[in-house]
């Protein structure tokens, strides 16, 4: 099972400067987990305490918008993430 | 109408395949509001009036301030402690004096958004917050006029052209979601590039060339030096487009 993720460069004072990972899970949510657990950084920072994405992230899976399910989105071998945050500067 | 002078002036781009004079009539034709004189609204405003868009109406409620200047290209050191509006419109009036440019040094609010943006053909995101951003997406979809978004972070930006009933519009993209605003860290470069891609759609739009970022987010990351797209469809329970139809 082959799953990559992709994290935008804001994330790189977190993970090393490393932004691309393979990742398991059979959920989006699963796979976030499974970033976090190596880089228990970003649990606070990307959850709540529900266990939910905040709302200042968004996740992409094959380059498409995964809203409304977000982490309950099933994956699959060979697919994408994309964790961004949201940005708003102008 | 072109005269001779607009004809020299603008001869590089008539020159385009498909543009022709046509398209620059449609340019000088043109009212663009630009929502922020700021890191996005200065490139924007400068290509925009180096175009020879008709009239660009230029909105900021702030003043210039030293920290500004690393991107906000429109602003110089002796301009430090006045109105944005002001150092903006002096400045894009000497670029091109042929065009009308309109600077107003008002905070855009639910109340006033409808009236400042007036009888302009499209608005530029060019905003720091997301409450404004909404407000003028939503105002934007009322007047059935595209709204063209970009935001920056860092050494990132991103940017989404919205049709009215047509495409995905900014809350669409993000779903209401309230963020507070902070300070944030930018390098002037990437509010240069996401400006100039908001000022490349819009001229494409008003000449009627190419194909518009609807429906895509475009993500550029300048420390790896890329360009992504992210697809973005409409969401049938927006509340701010979900029961428009395009005309």
């Amino acid at each position: 099972m082959s799953i990559r993720m992709e994290l935008s460069s804001v994330f790189g004072r977190f993970t090393g400067n490393q932004l691309n990972f393979e990742v398991k899970g059979s959920t989006i949510g699963e796979c976030v987990r499974y970033l976090v657990k190596k880089f228990p950084e970003l649990d606070n920072m990307l959850l709540d305490k529900q266990g939910k994405l905040r709302p200042s992230f968004d996740v992409y899976l094959n380059d498409k918008s995964t809203y409304p399910e977000k982490l309950a989105r099933p994956v699959k071998d060979g697919d994408k993430i994309n964790l961004m945050m949201l940005i708003l500067g102008g | 109408m072109l005269t001779r002078e607009e004809r020299e002036r603008y001869d590089r781009q008539i020159l385009i395949y498909g543009f022709g004079e046509e398209g620059q009539e449609k340019l000088k034709n043109a009212r663009v509001f630009i929502a922020g004189a700021g890191g996005l609204g200065s490139p924007a405003a400068v290509y925009l009036a180096a175009a020879g868009i008709g009239t660009l109406r230029i909105v900021d409620h702030d003043t210039v301030d030293l920290s500004n200047l690393n991107r906000q290209i429109l602003h110089w050191d002796e301009n430090i402690g006045g109105p944005k509006a002001e150092s903006a419109g002096a400045k894009l009036r000497r670029l091109n004096p042929d065009i009308a440019v309109e600077a107003v040094a008002e905070t855009i609010t639910a109340d006033n958004a409808a009236e400042l943006i007036g009888d302009c053909d499209l608005i530029v995101d060019a905003m720091d917050n997301l409450p404004t951003r909404y407000l003028l997406n939503k105002t934007a979809i009322e007047k059935n006029i595209p709204f063209f978004h970009g935001a920056v972070y860092g050494f990132e930006g991103r940017a989404m052209t919205v049709i009215p009933g047509k495409s995905a519009c900014l809350n669409c993209l993000y779903h209401g979601a309230e963020i507070p605003q902070e300070k944030f860290p930018v390098v002037g470069v990437a509010p240069a590039v996401i400006g100039c891609i908001q000022a490349t759609e819009v001229i494409k739009y008003i000449t009627g060339l190419g194909d518009l970022l609807t429906g895509r987010l475009l993500n550029y990351d300048g420390l790896r030096m890329t360009f992504s797209e992210f697809t973005v469809t409409r969401d049938p329970d927006c509340t701010h487009c979900g029961k428009v139809t395009g005309k």
